[in-house]
């Protein structure tokens, strides 16, 4: 192969701005639908208080797409996130209501069942070698069935104060909860970005073959791994039940398809090759921000998951094309 | 049809990619009934030139004319109703299914609305294996199968499609060289029948054996067009002025102290396998596929577990299939296979610093400086000139296993296990890999060596360790290796033991009946 000198400047010009177009588009879709929202709806988009509420309330999901993504970028497959923070919810809702401990006791059981989770699904697949997919399909529906014997699928309050404050406090103007996600998907970026275990994540995903012939730890990192889903998950139900101020049933379902969306729309980031937490959580804030925006234009609910589905699709279908371009050398 | 016109020509084909020219006005010409060459270092345009024919590939200019009417391009189905087959480096086959449904594989003759006819596929897969002498049960599952009969299938698929054209991509690379004397054989007889042939190899002894015209290609370009090839000439088209010559003589040298130590080894396929490699020692295995040679490299790495026996490095014992504390103690593994050595969506250094993470780091924090400068004097140590930051991927296959070797010296390996080591490398890049290996054990590393080469293992080991159906058999000590020899010894010549010596001895001297194109004067 040969470099071509003679390929016109033009030409170059718009090669690499489309390179740079591709690996932007998800900052660009994010920038446009703001604009959109902006002009379409300056009254109620465009104020801080709606920013506001839009970082709030993703603020579970950002959470739980982090956590999926470290599981990604491992090449596996976490299905049991949302019925698992259902779980730890359930655990750490009933710690309370049922035998009258803190605030600070339940998040701990929160979080300890959810990582107990992760280590269920992180052995099941590193040493027992099931595959991610079935492994953690068929622990999610022994978390959610664990979930509805402990709550005997009922409503119930009775939660401390000081845990629904998690929800009502705000640091300056920002909600504490926004805070707690951005600080977990921190936690979590510099983790993949900087340490040995992500260095080690990124290469099992890479090459399962090579890495564990590198001399990759590579059962470690995968159980380590699920882990962190679990506790991401075990922080994702603390902050679903602080705002609802109660404890519902199967309270986390329905965010397991919008954490992977999320960090597939984030794959872009990574020039279409890579997972990566920045991209996940951009990925989050437009999913949400689209959501609010298409409410406040007084579209119908199902309006906007017909357009989550086909900004995923367009999304994913670019991926796929830049990917055949870089391997169909 | 006519043996003398081309039926199928290239004409000025080219292929863009970003702002690479893979292919720039390529053309050639092929007439039934002949095998034809294409030659040229790795990314000189082969593959492309290919995928292009096989309709993998759209050309950006240019087209592939079959019969007077030029094909639609980037058309897979196109191609291969106009006659072109491809047997590709990598087997295409499903290894689950049963040897008929994989010779028929997306040709099944059937009954309207698509329900298959059994029996006649079952007729037609025995008379294409019959075609290319292969006796494998109809119902067998393909993936029991010997490499050598699974690409013999390929063959047979081919030919169930009635191709005009079957290409050839490096056919023999990972065969032993009696099984691929028998490929060259089935080529030969293609021909015969009056089928072209396109031969995509590496090795230009096979080339010379069995071409009857070459296209030698250069950054894309054709760069001539010879009847007749001989070694020599291409070598010379090929690698300007770079003619590899004899390899420097062993030096004498009194072995070094014992790193490995392999005793009574037994597994699933080594039985009692004992031996030992000093420092600066190159010890050779030399065998058939199966015959246990690879399988001691893969044992001894982790990547297989063993039954009973030992295996020490540095007198502490390693544990049955636990790569990671094989790695740890001081073992670097180079596949012959690079897709279990690089991890391709990263940049070089990643994959260089893999396994000497722990150096660069502090509390599990990957220290950035740090590890740019050791990666950076690894690969000025291997003589690769590239960015760090450079995707691995975008590296030729001889650059790429450079890059691996940058990684077992980072790791301060103390055995270095090469697994065909220039397999897929082009003439220039090979004896640089050769020197480099040669720098290492100088400095005091030992290695074990598996190749099908027999030249390259007659040219770097120290004494060549024959293996036969799981079993040590034979030992060749360093003034007996020649690769004619090695080559006897391997296809089943039983070799007269010597005791071993460090005796001083002129490597490749007076070799004959190579296999390859490396090591002989031209």
């Amino acid at each position: 192969m040969s470099v071509v000198p003679e390929q016109p400047a033009g030409a170059r010009l718009r090669s690499s701005v489309r390179g740079v177009a591709e690996r932007w588009s998800l900052v660009l879709a994010f920038v446009g639908a703001f604009l959109f929202f902006s002009v379409a709806r300056p009254d109620s988009f465009l104020t801080w208080d709606n920013s506001r509420a839009i970082l709030d309330e993703s603020s579970v999901l950002c959470v739980l797409a982090a956590g999926v993504t470290v599981i990604l970028v491992i090449g596996e497959f976490d299905l049991s996130v949302g019925f698992v923070a259902g779980l730890a919810g359930a655990a750490g809702v009933s710690v309370m209501a049922f035998h009258g401990w803190g605030a600070g006791a339940a998040v701990a059981v929160a979080l300890s069942a959810g990582a107990v989770a992760g280590l269920a699904s992180g052995v099941a697949v590193a040493h027992v070698r099931i595959p991610s997919f079935i492994a953690t399909l068929a622990l999610g529906s022994i978390a959610a069935a664990i979930e509805l014997a402990i709550t005997r699928t009922a409503i119930f309050e009775g939660l401390s104060p000081s845990y629904i404050e998690i929800a009502t406090t705000r640091i300056g103007t920002i909600p504490l909860r926004a805070i707690i996600a951005a600080t977990a998907v921190l936690l979590l970026l510099v983790l993949l970005r900087t340490t040995v275990f992500g260095r080690h994540a990124a290469a099992i995903g890479d090459n399962p073959a090579a890495a564990r012939l590198a001399g990759v730890p590579v059962q470690r990192v995968q159980v380590i791994a699920f882990v962190i889903a679990g506790l991401s998950a075990g922080l994702a139900a603390v902050l679903v039940t602080s705002s609802a101020s109660q404890y519902y049933p199967n309270l986390g379902t329905g965010y397991l398809l919008p954490a992977y969306a999320a960090a597939f729309l984030g794959l872009s980031l990574g020039g279409g090759l890579r997972f990566n937490i920045l991209g996940s959580y951009i990925g989050v804030l437009l999913l949400a921000m689209v959501t609010t925006g298409l409410t406040m234009m007084n579209q119908p609910s199902w309006v906007a998951a017909l357009v989550q589905g086909v900004v995923l699709l367009v999304a994913v279908a670019g991926v796929s094309i830049r990917r055949r371009g870089i391997v169909g050398r | 049809m006519a043996a003398d016109a081309a039926w199928l020509e290239v004409r000025g084909l080219t292929k863009r990619y970003g702002g690479v020219l893979a292919l720039d006005g390529a053309a050639l010409g092929l007439r039934g009934g002949r095998i034809h060459g294409l030659v040229g270092a790795n990314g000189a345009g082969k593959s492309t030139l290919v995928k292009c024919l096989t309709g993998m590939v759209r050309p950006t200019g240019g087209s592939i004319v079959v019969d007077g009417r030029a094909l639609r391009p980037g058309r897979p189905v196109e191609s291969l109703r106009s006659g072109i087959a491809s047997v590709p480096q990598e087997l295409t086959v499903a290894p689950m299914l049963t040897v008929a449904d994989n010779v028929m594989l997306g040709h099944e003759p059937r009954v309207p609305p698509g329900v298959v006819r059994r029996g006649e596929l079952r007729r037609r897969a025995a008379s294409a294996l019959a075609a290319v002498s292969l006796e494998a049960p109809l119902e067998a599952p393909v993936g029991r199968l010997p490499l050598i009969e699974q690409r013999l299938l390929m063959v047979a698929r081919a030919l169930a499609r009635d191709a005009r054209l079957v290409i050839f991509d490096e056919p023999t690379a990972t065969l032993a060289p009696h099984e691929a004397k028998q490929l060259l054989e089935l080529i030969r007889s293609l021909a015969a029948r009056g089928v072209s042939v396109l031969y995509v190899s590496h090795h230009l002894r096979e080339i010379e054996e069995v071409c009857d015209s070459v296209t030698v290609l250069r950054d894309g370009q054709v760069v001539a067009d010879l009847e007749r090839p001989t070694h020599a000439a291409l070598v010379e088209l090929l690698a300007p002025g770079a003619a590899p010559g004899h390899a420097a003589a062993h030096e004498e040298r009194t072995r070094g102290v014992v790193v490995l130590d392999v005793r009574s080894l037994t597994g699933e396929r080594l039985r009692d396998v004992s031996l030992t490699v000093a420092a600066g020692e190159v010890v050779g295995l030399a065998g058939l596929a199966g015959s246990g040679a690879r399988e001691l490299l893969l044992t001894v790495c982790g990547a297989a577990p063993f039954g009973s026996g030992s295996i020490a490095l540095g007198g502490r014992r390693l544990p049955s299939g636990d790569p990671q504390r094989a790695v740890a103690a001081g073992v670097g593994f180079l596949p012959g296979d690079r897709a279990l050595g690089t991890f391709p969506s990263h940049v070089v250094r990643h994959n260089v610093a893999l396994p000497s993470l722990s150096r660069f780091s502090r509390l599990g924090f990957v220290e950035p400086a740090r590890e740019k400068s050791a990666v950076a004097a690894l690969l000025d140590r291997v003589a690769l000139r590239t960015s760090s930051e450079a995707p691995i991927a975008s590296l030729s296959g001889g650059n790429q296993q450079k890059a691996l070797v940058a990684r077992w010296i980072g790791s301060d390996a103390r055995l270095l296990l090469l697994d065909d080591p220039t397999a897929g490398v082009d003439v220039a890049t090979r004896p640089e890999i050769h020197s480099q290996i040669r720098a290492l054990t100088a400095a005091g590393l030992a290695v074990l060596l598996v190749s099908t080469d027999a030249e390259e293992l007659a040219e770097l080991s120290d004494r060549v360790v024959v293996f036969e159906r799981g079993a040590v058999v034979g030992e060749l000590a360093s003034q007996q290796l020649t690769s004619g020899r090695v080559l006897a010894a391997m296809t089943g010549g039983r070799p007269e033991t010597a005791a071993p010596g460090g005796a001083a001895f002129p490597a490749g001297s007076g070799t004959g009946g190579t296999t390859d194109m490396s090591g002989s004067g031209s």
